[in-house]
């Protein structure tokens, strides 16, 4: 794998491509990280499923959005809108390196609902879609975050800050802001309307029930080459310390890449 | 260009003979004497750090004048798993070697601080002792041995409680599970808990000397060392001098600064506390490493504070 910077002066962005072991074709993936904390516990397990798709002859490249990991831009200066840009400029890094017409996108959580929003946006670059446990009504996972940091009982942590209106206002959340910006386009987000406009084929996995997931299931399993699975595993963004921690949930990422090929 | 691209240059890159160690190299605009920083990982998670405060953290020193590496361990992040009969313990400490070679014979830099949470705390201090080129490190909750005044505050605290009482009154909670731990000891070893994790036993005589042996070897190499503890691991620690009383053969001289940060976590989650880290950091690092130019300032004070969330003493 290649560690390496892309994007503008601007937007510097920090991605690594995996490029396909045995010479590969022209199969290419992006995959889109979770927000915040989901981030920084599902990196491992990312990386994983990139070194596996690789394996099976696709070129990968995973990147952090502006403001998050390795990128440029402060924490605060992460918006959606702002990583749905990313993201197309990772798709366009992506097709240079590999030489691919187009690209497969796999996100999770908020990435994935990002993915959806990208795979609506620019259809002709995008030829098929992995949800793995994606955010599908953000206005719910707003309150989500917000009753876990407010519920969080571990010894030295205090209250969250609220921030100025310099800063974008809003809150911390488990160790990130929750800009204003940030908190209307998380309670804009509806991945469930979204994919009942997506023409490309589109598979969904989730580790565990949640509202309007039944919809979204319904919908995907009518459709040809679309489908939706509900697998027992380890919620890889979540820490339940010290129980999951540097777990990898092999089943989900063994049936992405089954799926995939 | 941003902001950040006036102040700072970072680069992405791979370090060791089989290029298995990846790295970010941040460099401020305009090289100083400053000695380079290192940061390792903590636990599993990969270099950027929990709540992104390695990379905040990586950015503050290289505006400030320090080479910064933050990298990953073969195995974590962005670095490939190492094959081979080498503990993992012996892997990352050289991987760390691979770093510092990598430093001096590209950059030219042979004054080192090593930075660690956790871990990479313990790592930081491990590597210290073998390695002349460390002139410093920064522990982050490094494991120390509990002692009698640990003790103490520790049951002192627990007292104080209202749902210690409720917990005895009802048969549950750690007395009980203790209890009933001992009570079934015959039984075989005991399955461990949800929730539950093992812990080295840092009070065992070996494990005292080890720490003891590792501490004293960064000392021998004149490194300076700023520790700071949280209130997180009070399971572990709970005082600020309690490395002092727990490692006495240590000779620190004046070359330990420890801070006791009573209200702030494991991992520094909310950024007032992220701050406040960063601040003891840029601090110690002005006063104990200035430019090779200038004069080294005055050691061996106590420093006072108005801030009833921490202690501070300097040796």
């Amino acid at each position: 794998m290649t560690p390496f910077y892309f994007g503008s002066r601007e937007r510097r962005l920090f991605g690594v491509y995996h490029p396909a072991q045995g010479g590969g074709g022209s199969r290419a993936v992006v995959m889109c990280y979770p927000w915040g904390y989901e981030y920084v516990n599902a990196h491992r397990s990312l990386v994983k499923l990139a070194s596996l798709l690789s394996q099976e002859g696709y070129h990968v490249l995973r990147f952090d959005y502006f403001g998050t990991g390795d990128s440029a831009g402060e924490d605060h200066e992460m918006t959606l809108q702002g990583s749905l840009s990313d993201i197309s400029m990772a798709i366009e890094e992506l097709k240079d390196l590999s030489g691919a017409d187009h690209v497969s996108v796999i996100g999770l959580r908020v990435g994935a609902a990002l993915a959806a929003q990208a795979a609506r946006k620019w259809p002709d670059d995008i030829s098929s879609l992995v949800l793995w446990d994606p955010i599908l009504k953000g206005a719910e996972y707003l309150q989500e975050l917000y009753l876990l940091d407010d519920s969080m009982r571990i010894p030295g942590v205090g209250p969250a800050a609220q921030f100025s209106p310099e800063r974008g206002g809003g809150r911390e959340v488990m160790g990130f802001p929750v800009t204003d910006a940030l908190a209307s386009e998380f309670s804009g987000l509806d991945v469930v309307s979204t994919i009942s406009e997506l023409e490309l084929p589109v598979f969904m996995v989730a580790i565990r029930p949640v509202p309007w997931q039944a919809d979204v299931a319904h919908e995907l399993s009518s459709r040809d080459g679309s489908g939706f699975e509900l697998i027992d595993d380890q919620p890889v963004w979540h820490e339940e310390w010290p129980d999951n921690v540097g777990v990898i949930p092999v089943t989900v990422l063994n049936r992405i890449v089954s799926w995939m090929n | 260009m941003d902001e950040l691209t006036a102040q700072i240059t970072e680069r992405a890159i791979k370090i060791g003979g089989g290029e298995q160690v990846a790295a970010i190299l941040a460099r401020p605009v305009e090289d100083t004497s400053l000695p380079a920083i290192v940061i390792l990982n903590t636990g599993v998670a990969h270099r950027v750090g929990h709540h992104r405060k390695f990379v905040t953290l990586s950015r503050r020193l290289a505006r400030n004048g320090h080479i910064v590496v933050r990298f990953d361990f073969p195995g974590l992040g962005d670095s490939p798993v190492m094959t081979g009969e080498d503990t993992l313990l012996d892997t990352n400490l050289a991987s760390i070697r691979d770093v510092l070679d990598w430093m001096e014979a590209t950059l030219g830099r042979r004054r080192i601080v090593l930075l660690g949470l956790c871990s990479g705390a313990d790592q930081s201090i491990i590597y210290a002792s073998r390695d002349p080129r460390v002139n410093g490190a920064v522990l982050l909750d490094p494991s120390i041995p509990r002692t009698r005044r640990y003790y103490v505050n520790d049951l002192y605290k627990r007292l104080m409680r209202r749902s210690f009482w409720k917990n005895i009154l009802s048969g549950r909670g750690r007395v009980w599970n203790k209890v009933r731990r001992i009570l079934n000891r015959q039984a075989g070893p005991q399955e461990t808990l949800p929730g539950q994790f093992s812990r080295p036993n840092l009070e065992h005589p070996e494990a005292i000397a080890f720490l003891e042996n590792v501490y004293q070897g960064a000392m021998d190499h004149d490194a300076e060392l700023l520790a700071v503890f949280t209130a997180g691991p009070h399971y572990q620690h709970n005082y600020c001098r309690q490395i002092i009383d727990a490692l006495p053969g240590v000779d620190f001289g004046d070359r330990l600064t420890l801070y006791f940060l009573k209200e702030c976590d494991h991992t520094f989650l909310r950024e007032a506390q992220r701050e406040r880290l960063y601040a003891i950091i840029d601090d110690w690092l002005a006063q104990r490493f200035p430019a090779l130019e200038e004069m080294r300032v005055d050691v061996g004070q106590t420093e006072e504070t108005d801030d009833p969330d921490m202690e501070i003493e300097e040796f």
